[in-house]
């Protein structure tokens, strides 16, 4: 047994019987299974447990909560390890953070000497001149603070996230949560309970006098675990209050996104610190935290310990640490002890030494720990004559702050209780409720009322009934003390341990004029640390009150904002999902050699076989420009339009008039938004008077459904939509071969005078239902075949072992593109960006303005007088594959930018360099202009005329030019 | 999570919906000027809006009556249901 650990307790965390082995500054250490790492380590009478933020003081236990960062560590793959409440891993090698040349001997400790030069804003106000200084001194002190090295070997963890969808979240499990979960589980509601604590108890597991609360909680819990409905999880934190009851819960590495209809805040208090000189000294600590340790980990704060008593409950954890062997000195109460209620009566009738209105003015230190306190008359200066008395432990329970950030987050309006000395909510929004200390009820039977309550309140909420239950009556005795501050010429009067802040700095923001709480918390950086000031913004705002000589509720409070504690990176990220959809030909498109792509959430093959891009793209051209080619096009965008007022729908829908196309035609289309910018393009096929099948863009169709749909309410039409995107599968047959390798496969007959551009048939293709359209936009002579997606394969098979007879082969869409801008079709979305209106592009032609009403019409009447910029075709002798014209490259004119190549590519017909790009202003007409390629170099290029391949169609159309 | 109270379809989860369009009375106008002051001179502050939504599950069109500065939604209809004067 070592020096610290105690006897066995009634219901501690840790496992006797199981030791752990593991490492500390380079020294080994024995602790056992459920110690945290800071139980293990004052277990073994190991006090000094890291170096502060900027002085490189040394720091032990203070709120042994997760309220503060005095003991952060590193290992050799993680950072950011927050001792008081990480379990302790076995064989693990920690380290301090922030130390030079480790823990016990820091370099950096020189700092301190220099505290009284080092005023809040020093680094500003000191080297801001020269400016080139700025950067040197910036380095330096950079280099001496810090919360750890972040080292980019670390490995990567990525947490994994979940929804939990219930009636009820209850956050936190002392009595009230506990009593509101117990209410919500009997009235058979699906509760999500949580708690921040490796196992739920709230402040029913500090050190008790009594064993009756701990009894009620071991019987409510079994309660709970038994319900069907709870999920109870603890070691997690509601890391936020986000609208509608959503509430990220955050464990070490999986992140609950709760989504709960009634969300009730339980979440207690945190035990807030007294100012005075030295109280950062290891030995100096809440007394909940000595609590705790006593309770829960079996371990001894101290052989000798001073309690500061600002409320009752000091006493009740003077007795409590009494009665598991520590040596309470003193107890020192900074007001009338008569004032505690019976408290008092029952520590003096234990024995123990009380000292009325008395004040802890100092602390001092021995080998860097608390080795005795200097005590005088409260309210009197901190170098006033007192008595110094010797203890290596000095507990302070002098007040509390609502755990109040999620209520706040949630919208709840809070006043400053006087009596009470904390806020307390007055206004909740509907479906969140507040209970126990949050909603300042104090006593253990006022917090199980009030829990109880609360729950009632979410179950009238969730059931629209009548709350059952009324609310006990806040607390009426004071439970925090109203300025816990004592100031002392000496200084090291530490407000915030995160940032090293101390009284005198809160006074030098005040007198430079930061003089309210948001303003000091910058000025200063009070509240800014990793403890988002859990420990420090009370009494900082009691201090500014003080000093302005206002009330602490005029004085407010900073906004509390997401996330209660840092969420790691990893656990936000979660797993990487990268979700995709395959059309049914992906094994065929991979028997074939494809290399694939990404066409936003599509796979598609870019090209088949691997010898190379280059030469299998110009390969695939070949075939579809000579002879004949196939491609999967199943991912198109794929929309059944039916009903009486189909026509006129997309005559609403799109620029073109489609209700003048005839039966067994189809149409380019093109689709504009309300500002006149092209948003989708296709091809509508009439397939009968009130029957349209239309093809839309790859990523905008389910966008295209839905505003069918819109302006078919709109406009009161009798109309039916249909998305039969992943219902039809579509494969184009194209080139001058195309009829020959189709023709036997179907009973529709493809002859061009049966079957001419740009028309449409049904029929049956191996024997299937199917839709074929003569679709012109890689320039030849083409079919395209739609038909459901579990037919689509055997056709595939068909082409592709009928195609060699014909010299034929599949096609990828790199070389659809490659032929697609030979006849110089822009893509929506490629060659046309997010402000880009018809009248600016080839395709300005589709606009019918001569009809009444369509998307965008009101805005192409202003957008057609005034074109500003152009997307015009160019072409260019420079083919060097070294230093290629890129898609993105700037067009030049003289010393000004005049636009942008938008696709660019070798062309094998035409055997020169074709793309289309942007020309803006006064460039927009110019017959030559200048791509500036990586590197700088200018290439002349000439503007052509659209189409570069076949301006007369006639390959396409099949009629002589 | 955010539900809404749906006179047609029930209480459904904000994510099966999606706001688009923005207000109503502004989608198929017919005069330029009067297009442009609505698209690029609206009123954009924070207040109750009568707002186009869809519901991808059903397809359908609703109007919600909605107070963009707390979220709040006073009103649910079928879009086809609102006055002529709206659907536009």
């Amino acid at each position: 047994m070592s020096a610290f650990r105690l006897p066995p307790q009634d219901g501690e965390w840790i496992d006797r019987a199981q030791e752990v082995a593991f490492s500390f500054e380079g020294s080994a250490y024995r602790g056992f299974a459920g110690d945290t790492i800071s139980s293990a380590l004052l277990a073994a009478g190991t006090r000094v447990l890291g170096r502060s933020f900027k002085y490189h003081r040394p720091r032990g236990v203070l709120s042994f909560a997760n309220h503060d960062v005095n003991v952060l560590l590193e290992t050799a793959t993680r950072i950011n390890i927050r001792g008081d409440v990480e379990p302790l891993v076995a064989g693990e090698h920690y380290k301090a953070v922030n130390t030079f040349g480790g823990l016990a001997r820091d370099k950096a400790r020189f700092i301190e000497k220099l505290a009284a030069f080092l005023p809040t804003g020093f680094y500003y106000k000191a080297f801001y001149r020269p400016a080139a200084s700025f950067p040197f001194w910036e380095r330096l002190i950079r280099s001496l603070s810090g919360l750890g090295r972040i080292n980019t070997d670390f490995p990567t963890t990525r947490g994994t996230t979940r929804r939990l969808v219930c009636d009820a979240l209850v956050i936190g499990t002392g009595p009230s949560g506990l009593a509101a979960a117990q209410a919500l589980a009997a009235a058979g509601k699906r509760v999500v309970v949580v708690d921040e604590h490796a196992r739920a108890g709230g402040s029913l597991n500090l050190a008790q006098t009594s064993p009756v609360p701990t009894a009620w909680r071991d019987r409510t819990l079994a309660e709970l675990r038994a319900a069907a409905g709870v999920t109870l999880i603890t070691g997690a934190y509601a890391a936020g209050y986000y609208a509608d009851g959503t509430v990220p819960v955050i464990e070490a590495e999986r992140m609950s996104i709760v989504c709960a209809r009634a969300v009730i805040i339980a979440t207690g208090a945190i035990e807030q610190p007294a100012v005075f000189h030295y109280n950062d000294l290891p030995g100096v600590m809440m007394a909940s935290a000595a609590r705790r340790l006593v309770a829960c980990f079996g371990v001894a704060p101290c052989r000798d310990a001073v309690v500061l008593a600002g409320n009752a409950e000091a006493y009740e954890a003077a007795l409590a640490l009494k009665s598991a062997g520590i040596n309470i000195v003193a107890i020192a109460d900074l007001a009338d002890p008569a004032s505690r209620g019976d408290s008092a009566a029952r520590a003096e009738a234990a024995g123990i030494r009380i000292l009325p209105r008395t004040q802890v003015a100092a602390a001092h230190a021995v080998n860097g720990e608390l080795g005795g306190v200097t005590l005088n008359a409260a309210g009197a200066a901190g170098d006033a004559p007192g008595q110094q008395i010797n203890c290596d432990g000095l507990l302070m329970s002098v007040g509390w702050a609502p755990a109040a950030q999620l209520l706040a987050q949630a919208g709840t309006k809070f006043e400053f209780d006087e009596t009470l000395g904390q806020l307390r909510p007055t206004k909740l929004p509907s479906g969140v409720f507040a209970a126990g200390r949050v909603n300042g009820r104090f006593s253990l039977v006022a917090r199980q009322a009030d829990g109880a309550a609360a729950a009632a309140e979410a179950l009238a909420f969730l059931d629209g009934s009548e709350a059952s239950l009324a609310r006990p009556a806040p607390e009426a005795a004071p439970q925090s003390h109203p300025l816990p501050l004592v100031e002392h010429p000496r200084r090291k009067n530490f407000v915030d341990f995160d940032e090293d802040l101390q009284i005198e700095d809160l006074r030098t923001s005040i007198r430079e004029g930061f003089d309210g709480v948001e303003l000091m918390k910058r000025y200063t950086t009070n509240g800014m640390g990793p403890s988002q000031g859990k420990h420090s913004n009370v009494n900082a705002a009691r201090f500014l009150a003080s000093h302005l000589g206002q009330a602490v509720g005029v004085v407010g409070h900073t906004t509390p904002r997401p996330f209660y504690h840092p969420v790691p990176m990893g656990v936000l990220g979660g797993p990487r999902w990268r979700m995709h959809c395959e059309t049914p030909l992906t094994a065929a498109h991979d028997a074939l050699g494809a290399t694939w792509t990404e066409v936003g959430v599509w796979r598609r093959p870019k090209y088949y076989r691997s010898e190379g891009a280059g030469a299998a793209i110009l390969e695939e051209h070949k075939a579809v420009r000579e002879r004949v080619g196939f491609i999967d096009v199943s991912t198109l965008g794929k929309i059944e339009v039916f009903g009486p007022d189909a026509a006129a729908l997309l005559d609403l829908v799109y620029t073109s008039r489609l209700s003048k196309a005839p039966v067994g035609v189809t149409r380019v289309v093109m689709a504009l938004d309300q500002r006149g910018i092209i948003v989708d393009d296709g091809i509508a096929a009439r397939l009968g008077p009130n029957h349209y099948y239309v093809t839309a863009g790859t990523g905008h169709v389910v966008a295209t459904v839905r505003e069918m749909n819109q302006l078919a309410a709109l406009a009161e039409l009798d109309v039916n939509v249909i998305d039969l995107t992943r219902h039809w599968a579509a494969v184009n047959v194209a080139g001058p071969r195309a009829r020959e390798l189709l023709q036997e496969l179907t009973e529709i007959d493809l002859s061009a005078a049966a079957f001419p551009f740009p028309e449409v048939r049904e029929g049956r293709v191996l024997g299937v239902a199917a839709r074929v359209m003569r679709v012109g936009f890689v320039g030849e002579s083409a079919f395209e075949i739609h038909l459901p997606y579990s037919q689509v394969a055997p056709l595939w098979e068909a082409l592709k072992a009928r195609a060699p007879a014909f010299g034929g082969r599949p096609f990828g869409v790199e070389t659809q593109r490659l032929l697609r801008l030979e006849k110089g079709h822009p893509i929506v979305g490629l060659d046309t960006d997010g402000v880009m209106n018809p009248f600016e592009t080839p395709l300005a032609g589709l606009v019918k303005m001569d009809k009444p009403r369509f998307m965008g019409r009101a805005a192409c009447e202003l957008l057609s007088a005034g074109v500003q910029r152009q997307l015009v075709g160019f072409t260019t002798d420079h083919a060097d594959p070294a230093q290629p014209i890129e898609e993105c490259h700037l067009v030049i004119d003289g010393a000004r930018i005049a636009g942008r190549v938008t696709s660019v590519a070798f062309s094998p017909s035409l055997q020169k360099t074709i793309g289309l790009a942007v020309l803006e202003g006064e460039s927009m007409t110019a017959s030559q202009f200048d791509i500036r390629i990586q590197g700088g170099r200018l290439i002349r290029a000439r503007r052509a005329e659209l189409p570069f391949y076949d301006p007369t169609g006639a390959r396409l159309t099949e009629q002589p030019a | 999570m955010k539900h809404f109270e749906c006179p047609v379809i029930g209480r459904r989860p904000a994510p099966e919906f999606i706001c688009s369009g923005g207000s109503v009375g502004i989608l198929l106008m017919e005069d330029g000027d009067a297009a442009r002051e609505a698209l690029f001179f609206g009123d954009a502050t924070a207040r109750v809006k009568r707002e186009w939504w869809y519901h991808k599950p059903s397809r359908l069109w609703f109007v919600f009556e909605r107070d963009t500065a707390t979220d709040f939604v006073h009103s649910i209809e079928l879009a086809t249901k609102v006055s002529p004067d709206e659907r536009v």
